[in-house]
C-alpha cells in the first residue's frame, strides 16, 4: 500500500534501507516504557561507538525483530506531538536522555519554527509551505519552452543571443551557469553513500539549492559547502519517509508530514530557515569598519581577513582559555590559526567532522538548545578539547602534525560524549555568567554607575548574537581572576569545588572589586571605540577634513585598545608615552598661547 | 540546440570585421554549431568562430583561401538532416530551380547556401532553403548595398524556429521564423 503511494519514490530495496537507516542513528536510547523502536540493527553499532554512555547499557535487550518495532512508531509519535511539550522535549534532548528520535525532522521543524508548536495546525501549515516552494519553481525554473512559447511578448528582448538584462533567454544563460557551479559541488556530495548517487537526488538538490540561491539573491548567494547542509537535511528526511511510508499504522498527518512526493519541499523549508542562522558563516566579505581596527594590531594578526565569522571562531577560540588553557597555548604557540580548521567547522556544523551518522544527532541538540545555535559554540570547544586529547594521547606536539588532526575529518568517533562534554562546558560557563551578571548588576544598583544597557539581564546566549566578541570578552574576564589565583590544571575541576574554592577564599571582596573594574573597563573601552568610531565617521565625511583631529582620534582608540586588552601595555606602550611627552613640549613651545 | 549560420564575410578584402553590433551578440557558451557558408576568407576569421564554439563547418567559397574546405556539407542536428553549400556553384545563382536541384542531389531536409549576400529563407516541398546573407554586409559582383544578415536555427528533434538578424540603420532587428518536419 505504501509503494502505491509513492510513485516517485526511488526505487531502492529494502534491504539497502535497512543498512542505511540503521547508519544514521547508531544510538538508541533508553526505551520510553513500551516504545521498542528498531533496536535490532542498531544496537550493534551503538556500543563500541559509545561506551561512556551508561543509558545505552540498559537497552541491551536484543530480542527484538523487525515485527516488534512497528507498533512503536505510531506510539512514539503520539507520544511526542500529541500535546507537545516544547520544554520537556528540550530537557529531554539536553539531558540526553532522548538521543535518537524516529521523527528527528519534525522535531528539527519545530524547533526551526517551519511547524507550529501543536499539531492541530499542521495540515494547514504544511500545505502552504509546500505552495511556497511550488510558487518559488514557478517563478525560478526557467523552461526553455516557456520561454520559446513567450516570444510574441517582447520581441526584440526575447530572442537567443540577447544581452538585455530582463531578457528571458539572457536570463536562462545566466542562470544556467550558477547551475553548473552548484551541480559542480553536487555531483561530489557523499558519493559514499548510495542515495547520492542517484540522479533524481542530484537533481533534487541541484533544485533546492538553485532556487535557495535564487530566492535570496546577492544577499545569500551559493557557496561551496551549503550543499552539504542539504545532503544530510534530504538524507534523513527520506530515509525517515521510507521507514514512515513502509509502516502499515502510520496516520493520516504522519503520512502528510513525509509524503515522499514533497521531499524537495520540506528539505528546502528546513534548509532555508537553518540558512538564516548560519549564513554568515559562508560571507566572504571583510568588515570595514572592523579592517580599520586592524591597523593598531600587531602585524602578524592583520594577515588574517576580518570578518563577522574570523571574529567568531576567534571568539570561541579564545574562551578555551576558561576551560583548557594548556591546550590554549599550545595552540596559540604552534600558531596555528583558529580559522584554518574553525570556518569549515561552522559552515558544515561539523558535518566533516563526525561521521555522517551522527550529524542528526547532533544538529538536534543545536537547534533545540535556542534560536541562534550558540550551543555550536560550546561544541567548537569541546570538539577542540576532544582533539586535544588526542594530541596528548599521542604525544604531538608538531605543527604539521596537529593541524593535521585539526584538518582531517572525521576522527571522532564518539560523538556523545562530545555533545555531554559541550553540555557541560555550557553548563559551565552559564554559572559564571550568573555569577558575574549578578555581583555585576548589584555593584551598578549600589553605586547609581550609569551604564545603560548592563541592567538589562540579557542571558549570555542572546548577547552573544549580537556581538559575539564582546561576550567572549565578558566571558573571558570573568575568568581571568581564576586563571590568576588557580592553578590551570584546577579550571577544567567541577563547577561545585570551583564555587566552594571561592566562597571559601578570604580574598574574596577584594576578587570581586577586581572583577567588576576589569568589566567597568571592558565596558568603557568598548563605548569608547564606539564613540570615537562614530566621530571618525563624521570627521572623515566633512569636506575637508582635519589630519589631526584624525590623530588624535587614533591616539585615544589606541588607549581604548589598552583598555579592552587587545593591545598590551608593556615597555613599548611606556615608550610611546614618553615619545608622546617630549613632542607635547614641543607643541606647547611652538605656540604658547595655546592652552 | 542553437546554431549559427553566417557567410560571405570578405575580412579583409571588402570589409573590416563584423559590425559591433553583432560581435555585442555572439558571446561564448550559447551557440552549440556553427554551419559557415564559406568566403570568410582568412584563417583570422575562422578563429574568430572557434572562439564561439568548438563545433565550426565550413564549406569552401570561391574567395577562401584554404583549400582544405570541401564544397559540399551535410551536418545531421536533432532530426534534421542539413546541406551545406557556399552557392557559386549553382548556375543562376540563388535560382530556386537550381537550389531544388541540388537539394535532391543532397537528399537534405534544409538547405544553406550563400553567395548571393541577400537573406533568403524559404520552404519548397517541404523542404527549407535558407540562405544568410552577408554578416559583414559586404558588396557583392551584382549588388553594391547589402544589408548584414545572419541566423540562428533554434533546433527542437522535428521543429526548427529561425531567428534572423539584420543591421537596419545601424540597428538590428530580430525575426522569427519556424519551420517544421512533415
Amino acid at each position: 500500500m505504501s509503494t502505491s503511494n509513492i510513485p516517485d519514490s526511488p526505487s531502492i530495496s529494502t534491504s539497502e534501507i535497512d543498512t542505511e537507516r540503521c547508519n544514521l542513528r547508531p544510538q538508541r536510547p533508553p526505551p520510553p516504557p513500551p516504545v521498542q523502536t528498531d533496536f535490532s540493527t542498531s544496537i550493534e553499532l551503538a556500543v563500541p561507538s559509545a561506551e561512556s554512555d551508561i543509558t545505552l547499557l540498559i537497552t541491551d535487550t536484543p530480542n527484538n525483530n523487525v515485527e516488534d518495532n512497528r507498533p512503536s512508531l505510531l506510539f512514539e509519535f503520539n507520544e511526542l506531538f500529541d500535546s507537545f511539550d516544547y520544554e520537556s522535549v528540550r530537557n529531554k534532548i539536553l539531558n540526553r536522555q532522548m538521543t535518537t528520535c524516529s521523527f528527528t525532522t519534525v522535531l528539527w521543524r519545530i524547533f526551526l519554527h517551519c511547524l507550529p508548536r501543536s499539531s492541530c495546525q499542521w495540515n494547514q501549515i504544511i500545505d502552504g509551505s509546500r505552495a511556497e516552494y511550488d510558487e518559488l519553481v514557478e517563478k525560478y525554473l526557467l523552461d526553455l519552452q516557456k520561454i520559446r512559447e513567450n516570444y510574441a511578448d517582447a520581441k526584440h528582448l526575447n530572442h537567443p543571443l540577447s544581452q538585455e538584462e530582463n531578457s528571458l533567454w539572457n536570463q536562462y544563460y545566466v542562470y544556467e551557469e550558477l547551475k553548473e557551479n552548484i551541480y559542480q559541488d553536487v555531483i561530489r556530495t557523499c558519493q559514499e553513500i548510495k542515495f547520492f548517487r542517484q540522479k533524481h537526488v542530484l537533481d533534487l538538490l541541484l533544485r533546492v539549492l538553485y532556487l535557495h540561491s535564487r530566492h535570496h539573491g546577492e544577499a545569500l548567494p551559493y557557496r561551496q559547502g551549503m550543499h552539504e547542509i542539504l545532503a544530510v537535511i534530504v538524507y534523513l528526511i527520506h530515509n525517515e519517509s521510507v521507514i514512515i511510508n513502509d509502516y502499515p499504522e502510520s496516520n493520516e498527518i504522519m503520512k502528510k508530514l513525509y509524503d515522499p512526493k514533497y521531499l524537495a519541499h520540506d528539505s528546502y523549508a528546513i534548509y532555508s530557515k537553518i540558512m538564516d542562522h548560519i549564513h554568515p558563516f559562508y560571507d566572504f566579505k571583510s568588515n570595514n569598519a572592523i579592517a580599520r581596527k586592524v591597523l593598531f594590531q600587531r602585524l602578524n594578526d592583520t594577515q588574517v581577513q576580518m570578518n563577522d565569522t574570523v571574529m567568531r571562531v576567534s571568539a570561541i577560540f579564545h574562551r578555551l582559555k576558561d576551560f583548557d588553557r594548556p591546550l590554549f597555548e599550545q595552540l596559540q604557540e604552534l600558531d596555528i590559526e583558529p580559522t584554518v580548521y574553525g570556518i569549515r567547522w561552522l559552515r558544515l556544523l561539523f558535518g566533516r567532522e563526525i561521521p555522517f551518522s551522527s550529524i542528526p544527532n547532533l544538529w538536534t541538540v543545536i537547534f533545540c538548545y535556542d534560536e541562534c545555535f550558540a550551543f555550536v559554540d560550546f561544541f567548537f570547544l569541546a570538539l577542540l578539547m576532544e582533539i586535544g586529547q588526542i594530541f596528548k594521547k599521542h604525544g604531538i606536539s608538531e605543527y604539521s602534525f596537529c593541524l593535521q588532526y585539526l584538518m582531517q575529518s572525521n576522527n571522532i568517533n564518539d560523538v556523545e560524549s562530545v555533545i555531554q562534554k559541550a553540555l557541560s562546558l555550557e553548563k559551565l560557563s552559564k554559572a559564571k555568567e550568573s555569577r558575574l551578571t549578578s555581583s555585576y548588576s548589584a555593584l551598578t544598583q549600589s553605586n547609581r554607575y550609569p551604564t545603560p544597557g548592563s541592567s538589562k539581564p540579557t542571558s549570555p546566549t542572546q548577547n552573544y548574537t549580537q556581538n559575539p566578541m564582546i561576550d567572549a570578552i565578558r566571558n573571558s574576564t570573568s575568568t581571568t581572576p581564576f586563571i590568576l589565583l588557580s592553578p590551570p590544571g584546577k579550571i577544567n575541576s567541577s563547577k561545585a569545588t570551583k564555587e566552594s574554592e571561592m566562597n571559601d577564599y578570604p580574598g574574596k571582596e577584594v576578587r570581586q572589586q577586581f572583577e567588576t573594574n576589569i568589566q567597568i573597563q571592558k565596558y568603557c573601552a568598548e563605548f569608547m571605540n564606539k564613540f570615537i568610531g562614530r566621530i571618525r565617521n563624521r570627521v572623515c565625511g566633512l569636506p575637508d577634513s582635519n589630519d589631526e583631529v584624525l590623530i588624535q582620534l587614533n591616539g585615544l582608540e589606541q588607549i581604548a585598545n589598552i583598555l579592552e586588552g587587545t593591545l598590551t601595555f608593556d615597555d613599548r606602550t611606556l615608550e610611546a608615552l614618553a615619545n608622546y611627552k617630549q613632542k607635547e613640549k614641543l607643541i606647547e613651545n611652538d605656540n604658547p598661547d595655546a592652552i | 540546440m542553437l546554431v549559427l549560420v553566417l557567410g560571405d564575410l570578405h575580412i579583409p578584402y571588402r570589409v573590416s570585421g563584423l559590425p559591433q553590433e553583432f560581435r555585442k551578440l555572439l558571446t561564448p557558451g550559447r551557440i552549440q554549431h556553427i554551419l559557415c557558408t564559406g568566403n570568410l576568407c582568412t584563417k583570422e576569421t575562422v578563429d574568430y568562430l572557434k572562439t564561439l564554439t568548438a563545433d565550426v563547418h565550413i564549406v569552401r567559397g570561391d574567395f577562401d583561401d584554404n583549400p582544405n574546405f570541401v564544397d559540399q556539407k551535410v551536418v545531421t542536428v536533432g532530426q534534421f538532416r542539413i546541406g551545406l553549400c557556399h552557392g557559386h556553384q549553382i548556375v543562376p545563382w540563388g535560382d530556386i530551380e537550381s537550389l531544388s536541384m541540388l537539394q535532391r542531389q543532397m537528399d537534405v531536409d534544409i538547405l544553406i547556401t550563400g553567395h548571393t549576400h541577400k537573406f533568403e529563407a524559404f520552404e519548397r516541398d517541404n523542404k527549407f532553403f535558407i540562405n544568410p546573407g552577408s554578416a559583414t554586409g559586404a558588396f557583392n559582383a551584382l549588388n553594391s548595398s547589402t544589408i548584414p544578415s545572419f541566423v540562428l536555427m533554434d533546433i527542437q528533434q522535428g521543429s526548427l524556429t529561425l531567428y534572423v538578424y539584420q543591421l537596419v540603420n545601424e540597428k538590428f532587428t530580430v525575426e522569427r521564423l519556424e519551420y517544421r518536419k512533415a
